[in-house]
């Protein structure tokens, strides 16, 4: 089991091959990886979030788990890597679709982004009310063409 | 005052001959040291090459008189501002300069002008100079948490249709000049991202997160200019924060100026995207 100072260590870098780093520390990081999601760091925080959607679940915690403790944060950055993190995730708990409310532009368009590549139908009621009130037009756009691909 | 491309604040070296001491601000002794270790030795440059630490001792000193006798027939072992000896060296260094536009969509935490004073300090190293030729606000919310994809380090791509709207961007960027794009964040969560689209309409650039560090907008521009990460770093089991091109965290560096070594100072040398200066 990687330690708390390898897993901040490997999240160092300026550029993450998460792919890679995934496999490299593995489920088995989840917990720590939770541990800095939670700690909301805006320089750490964000790539915890990530990398942990790229993993399987392990015994005590599940990628998703960390996912929601991005989306919690205060910190805009944290809830964006929240939001794009739901591309990588299978079978998505709904109440993440919440990143599709969120108040900062940048992660509903990163939830939205994320929605369009893994078309999960349990998305469906947050992007038809993006569609029909977000303020911003090329989201509302984004969200009318997602939602007419989830039927 | 001469306009030289690597300037000092004030002077360099051994006290006066009527004995008032040099000032040797450390960014202007890093600004010596980087010439002097960049003219070949038959030109009096340094021989051997000097520690690159912007700290004045007998060896920079006794560096600056040989390179004074060589080229300039007399030796006081100090570099004036805008006198004889700096613009020698500048001239026999082959001085060449990176231009930034910097394309503000978020400010940095650390601010953009210490990262600036920082990248001049590390270019010094290769005798290339940094110029800050202007800078811009831009308001564009949807592309300040760029999607920059797998971001192949100092490439042109692929890039991403979030990059390709973002750089096109070019305001008053001319030929062989860089745009650097400071923005929220990027997806996934990069400090940087060096990849570009393909020129020539396109200029070179970079993006550069508002969580970067002090050392991040030399380490993507110096992908831009060639240099990849460290291969000796063994997966981050064993980094070298002493250089600028560690792969395991420019914030973990210490140094007041990351060091490049003699290939990597070749390489940035020759890179296409270098202002004649």
């Amino acid at each position: 089991m990687p330690t708390m100072d390898e897993v901040v260590a490997q999240l160092s870098g300026d550029e993450i091959d998460y792919q890679s780093l995934a496999l490299t520390l593995g489920p088995d990081a989840l917990p720590e990886l939770l541990a800095l999601a939670e700690a909301g760091d805006p320089a750490i925080a964000p790539k915890a979030v990530f990398l942990a959607s790229l993993m399987q679940a392990s015994d005590d915690v599940a990628p998703a788990d960390v996912v929601r403790a991005g989306m919690q944060s205060g910190e805009g950055v944290v809830r964006v890597a929240a939001a794009a993190s739901l591309a990588n995730l299978s079978g998505i708990p709904t109440d993440l679709f919440g990143l599709l409310a969120d108040a900062d532009v940048g992660v509903r368009k990163a939830a939205l982004d994320s929605v369009a590549a893994n078309l999960d139908v349990g998305a469906r009621d947050a992007v038809l009310a993006l569609a029909a009130a977000d303020p911003e037009p090329v989201l509302r756009a984004l969200a009318t063409d997602i939602a007419s691909r989830l039927g | 005052l001469l306009q030289l491309p690597l300037t000092i604040g004030g002077a360099v070296g051994a006290a006066s001959a009527t004995g008032v001491p040099a000032t040797n601000a450390r960014d202007d002794v890093f600004v010596v040291q980087g010439l002097l270790n960049n003219i070949d030795a038959a030109g009096g440059g340094a021989s051997p090459k000097l520690v690159f630490d912007g700290l004045i001792g007998p060896l920079t000193v006794a560096a600056i008189r040989r390179f004074q006798q060589t080229q300039l027939g007399f030796q006081d072992g100090r570099v004036d501002p805008g006198q004889i000896t700096i613009a020698r060296l500048n001239v026999l260094a082959a001085v060449r300069c990176v231009r930034i536009h910097l394309k503000v969509l978020t400010n940095p935490t650390i601010p953009s002008a210490t990262m600036i004073t920082t990248m001049r300090r590390v270019f010094a190293q290769a005798a290339i100079g940094v110029e800050l030729v202007s800078t811009q606000n831009l308001t564009l919310p949807l592309l300040n948490d760029l999607n920059v994809g797998s971001c192949p380090r100092g490439t042109t791509g692929p890039t991403t249709p979030d990059q390709d709207a973002l750089f096109t961007n070019q305001d008053g960027i001319g030929p062989n000049e860089m745009a650097v794009y400071l923005v929220r964040s990027t997806i996934p969560p990069l400090n940087g991202c060096s990849t570009h689209p393909p020129g020539p309409f396109i200029r070179p650039g970079v993006t550069v997160v508002q969580a970067a560090s002090a050392f991040t907008l030399a380490h993507e521009v110096a992908h831009v200019l060639g240099l990849d990460h460290l291969t000796t770093e063994a997966g981050c089991t064993t980094p070298d924060f002493n250089r600028l091109m560690t792969g395991c965290g420019t914030a973990n560096i210490t140094r007041l100026a990351p060091l490049l070594d003699a290939t990597e100072i070749a390489t940035l040398r020759s890179a296409a995207f270098l202002f004649a200066c």
